[in-house]
């Protein structure tokens, strides 16, 4: 899956002209037990639609990735995008974001100096930048899956979710720093943002001792 | 890589046998101000200066246990300066230590170092961070000398045990199983429990740091007495009982 997903960046990396820096870590000696962590850095679904990218997803030693633009997406321009993921933790962050409501319209509807959200042992935290929706400022709150809806010309009203937590069946928990929701010409339309998902503490439980052949002169 | 400070308690450790009176202490360290530049490691023969103590001592922990693949930064605030190191073996066994706090990145461990009740922060989500639950509980009452073992919230037993006498009392507090040591010669127990805390009035103990422990006794006289000098003995099926729990599981002991 993970073999998949790179080569469908490395293969939008030659279509459109883009430069991708990806740098896979090899598996450390790290044996967190539990769900995989994963994060991506943006997606799209609807009419505009843009798969996760850049994926990175962990089940032992940490994984890392960063591009610098996503394939095949005129409305979405960016300096970088990181995603780093080892077992118990998960983070993405994307960079000097604007996002264009046409490709004809090139002001940007959305603008954020960073956008990025981290997920460490199930617990889930987001961080925003300068983010602005048609103007006006979007600000992460200590709590999470905080909405407001924005209306935005020619779109009517974009429902923002910021720092969206999810409980995921196995455990883990699924962190989304900024996710737009809108119905544009009768479709809906989501964008996701620096998302990562690690699982929670208490993925394992903890070994039987295996007595050391030792001694210490303890307070008998 | 075994410290300077490492080396001063094992000197220690071999010279004193059988010292019973209140004496310099096995080994200190000032964190970052340690002499040779290096962070003193935080394990049953050093005390730690500037630590912060744990702040909900008679709280229950949750049971998260967490195990460093590698030596971790120790320090008083989570990204503050390191002060300490947690090494990833204990005794010669894995290091677990119980979770006490946490904070995005960071979690609050308790240490096996004097002063009794050390707590530090160290990084997580960087691999070297083994983490698991523990669904063990043991708690003391040296009052009733009573111990009682619970999974899950549930007893598995209770025990009358030996704690310490009115002059080397049991530490009361929060600590944690520490190592689970099978000496080669079975003096008075098969297995040596030894735990996070130490004794308050006896720097060192036959050569060693202080160190409490669950232990097994030969005579069952002693059960129900405060005779010790800080352990708690316990019943043979206490101790089988005890040699199943994973290292890191909270131990409450309350007066």
């Amino acid at each position: 899956m993970r073999k998949r997903l790179r080569y469908g960046v490395i293969a939008g990396v030659i279509a459109a002209p883009v430069a991708a820096a990806a740098a896979v870590v090899p598996a450390a000696s790290a044996t967190g037990g539990g769900s995989p962590s994963s994060a991506f850095g943006i997606s799209a679904v609807g009419l505009v639609n843009i798969p996760r990218t850049p994926v990175v997803s962990s089940e032992s030693g940490p994984r890392s990735r960063s591009v610098v633009s996503v394939p095949a997406s005129p409305l979405v321009h960016l300096s970088v995008i990181h995603t780093r993921a080892v077992p118990g933790h998960a983070e993405a962050s994307v960079a000097d974001l604007k996002i264009a409501k046409a490709a004809i319209s090139p002001k940007a509807v959305l603008s954020a100096k960073l956008i990025s959200a981290r997920c460490d042992d199930g617990a889930g935290s987001s961080r925003l930048v300068d983010v602005r929706l048609a103007g006006r400022a979007i600000q992460a709150g200590t709590s999470p899956n905080s909405r407001i809806t924005v209306p935005v010309e020619g779109l009517g009203g974009v429902q923002v979710t910021v720092n969206k937590q999810v409980h995921n069946a196995d455990g883990s928990i699924t962190v989304t720093a900024l996710e737009l929701a809108v119905q544009a010409l009768g479709k809906s339309q989501t964008i996701a943002i620096s998302s990562a998902t690690c699982a929670g503490q208490s993925s394992g439980e903890a070994p039987k001792p295996t007595p050391v052949p030792s001694d210490l002169p303890v307070t008998g | 890589m075994v410290g300077a400070v490492a080396v001063t308690a094992i000197a220690t450790l071999v010279t004193g046998c059988g010292g019973k009176s209140k004496s310099p202490s096995t080994s200190s360290a000032a964190g970052s101000s340690a002499p040779t530049g290096k962070l003193p490691e935080a394990t049953t023969f050093t005390t730690l200066k500037n630590i912060p103590k744990d702040t909900a001592a008679l709280a229950s922990a949750d049971g998260t246990v967490v195990h460093p693949t590698a030596a971790l930064p120790v320090s008083v605030t989570p990204g503050g300066q390191p002060v300490a190191t947690l090494p990833a073996k204990e005794l010669g066994g894995p290091t677990w230590v119980p979770v006490v706090e946490t904070k995005p990145g960071w979690e609050r461990v308790l240490l096996p170092s004097r002063p009794n009740g050390a707590a530090g922060w160290i990084p997580s989500g960087n691999g070297k961070v083994e983490t698991a639950h523990s669904p063990y509980d043991v708690k003391v009452d040296t009052s009733a000398r009573r111990l009682t073992l619970l999974k899950s919230g549930k007893s598995l037993g209770t025990w009358t045990v030996a704690v310490g006498a009115p002059k080397t009392p049991t530490p009361t507090g929060r600590t944690f199983i520490l190592a689970s040591l099978a000496p080669a010669k079975a003096t008075y127990s098969p297995l040596i429990l030894p735990v996070g805390a130490h004794s308050d009035s006896l720097d060192t103990f036959g050569g060693g740091p202080g160190t409490v422990a669950f232990h097994g006794w030969p005579q069952k006289s002693v059960f129900g007495q405060a005779v010790t000098h800080g352990c708690v003995r316990v019943p043979a099926d206490a101790l089988r009982q005890l040699s199943k729990v994973p290292l890191g599981t909270p131990v409450q002991i309350s007066g």
